[in-house]
């Protein structure tokens, strides 16, 4: 049953093969499930399980990210993303579909992790999460190792980044949310998520491209 | 370079795609659908539960409405109409001779100054008693009636085996003191059925009782006070002859 959710999950549609072959954003794939997604939720809020599994398949894995990255921490991560699934089971009776169903999931997990913290007074985010490395087969090593060092430039830039605007940047890659839902989810007016997200992209592109300017 | 390019730098996003591979642990992935799986059977438990309890809900008030609508039907007009009869009879039994026992009257002056409708009822000893073998004194049964005036003790189930026991210790004593107007008139009082209008009415007695010795003496009687004019007096000794003479057909007798 699993195997099948999963494969239902990450079955390519015919609109998403277009968006596969060219440079896609880290949300794509969940965008173009996501028509499906309160239609799950209703049939999940019927007692169809399987409805969940397949729901959950589809987004565990970004809302675990953008989880982690919030936090900087695994066990935070774990606690916080167990709390987030836990009310979306929770509220399977009470959803309804009148926004899009991501917006809704990220906006319970953005609530989750703001609690947390409060709860949490000590939480620092100071650890810095150990980028894992893939190394393509054709790569040289040099080529690899620049990569790895951007890639570890990266995360630290994100890490210092202010936490409202680690949040838009994270919303947007993971989630695959907008502007306006952006400012949905966090709370804010329109414009206010707009530069949150402006000023953590151009930070991050700093970030990957300081050797090169110092070169 | 324009606001759009500004959040969506192609460049960061692959960096970024690049350096968050990390999935769900396992064992986390486990956890959450078994609790979803969990939870969402006790959600169709729950489903049915609040129907039912509302069901439940529904049929106890139901029963509770109708067992009080059937007590109110059934059996409170008969402790009214019993305590007026009840009072009446106090009034009776104050007017009549000393002969009356004094301990019926110690027990009827609560009943007296109740204000709400007390019912009469007759213990469970005391109509045993009234049941037993005829005593020496004729107002024996009158003085083994026993008047309780407490209405929280009165039960359904003991009301129904009073009345019954009742009728039968009226049956006694009118068969025994056939002349004893006051001990049948305090017996008759003491009932706590429609059976207490005919000894009621028996009170006033308009034929003698040797003339109600056997059913068709009694007729006759009842026939002189029709031919007298006292129609009403003949319906009511009509009423006492067919209830001790139950076979008794009119019918026959007026041929």
């Amino acid at each position: 049953m699993a195997a099948n959710a999963q494969s239902l999950a990450s079955a390519p549609s015919p609109g998403n093969a277009a968006l596969c072959s060219q440079p896609t954003l880290a949300y794509a794939q969940a965008m173009a499930h996501t028509p499906d997604d309160s239609a799950l939720m209703l049939r999940y809020g019927d007692g169809d399980t399987q409805a969940f599994e397949v729901l959950y398949r589809r987004h565990n894995d970004a809302i675990y990210r953008y989880l982690l990255r919030l936090s900087g921490h695994r066990d935070s991560a774990d606690d916080i993303f167990q709390d987030v699934w836990g009310k979306i089971v929770k509220a399977r009776e009470s959803y309804r579909p009148t926004a899009k169903f991501t917006t809704f999931l990220y906006r319970v997990a953005h609530n989750c992790f703001i609690d947390y913290v409060r709860r949490n007074k000590r939480h620092s985010m100071n650890t810095v999460l150990e980028p894992e490395l893939h190394s393509d087969p054709g790569e040289s090593l040099e080529m690899a190792t620049e990569r790895c060092l951007a890639r570890e430039r990266l995360e630290i830039a994100l890490q210092t980044l202010p936490d409202e605007q680690r949040d838009a940047f994270l919303l947007h890659e993971e989630g695959g949310l907008s502007v306006d839902q952006i400012a949905t989810v966090t709370g804010c007016n329109r414009e206010t998520a707009k530069s949150r997200l402006r000023y953590a992209v151009a930070k991050l592109r700093n970030a990957i491209d300081e050797p090169a300017e110092r070169t | 370079m324009t606001t759009e390019s500004n959040h969506n730098d192609l460049r960061v996003s692959e960096a970024y795609r690049g350096l968050a591979t990390e999935t769900t642990p396992p064992e986390l992935d486990r956890k959450i659908l078994a609790m979803a799986a969990g939870k969402s059977r006790y959600g169709l438990a729950r489903a049915w539960i609040r129907p039912v309890a509302w069901a439940a809900t529904i049929g106890l008030s139901l029963a509770i409405v109708l067992e009080i609508s059937q007590l109110t039907n059934g059996t409170t007009p008969q402790f009214d109409a019993d305590s007026v009869e009840a009072l009446e009879e106090v009034s009776i039994l104050e007017e009549a001779p000393a002969r009356e026992n004094d301990e019926i009257r110690l027990q009827r002056e609560p009943a007296e100054r109740t204000d709400a409708p007390a019912p009469a009822r007759l213990s469970m000893p005391a109509a045993k008693q009234a049941s037993s073998p005829p005593a020496a004194d004729e107002a024996a049964p009158a003085r083994d009636v026993e008047l309780a005036t407490d209405s929280e003790s009165v039960s359904d189930d003991f009301v129904t085996d009073d009345m019954s026991m009742l009728r039968e210790a009226e049956e006694q004593a009118r068969s025994r003191s056939g002349s004893e107007p006051a001990a049948a008139a305090s017996l008759g009082a003491l009932s706590l059925d429609a059976a207490t209008i005919p000894e009621k009415k028996e009170q006033v007695r308009h034929c003698a009782p040797e003339m109600r010795a056997s059913a068709e003496t009694w007729y006759t009687c009842i026939e002189d006070l029709r031919a007298q004019g006292q129609s009403d007096a003949a319906d009511s000794e009509l009423l006492l002859l067919l209830t001790e003479f139950p076979g008794f057909e009119e019918s026959k007798q007026s041929r």
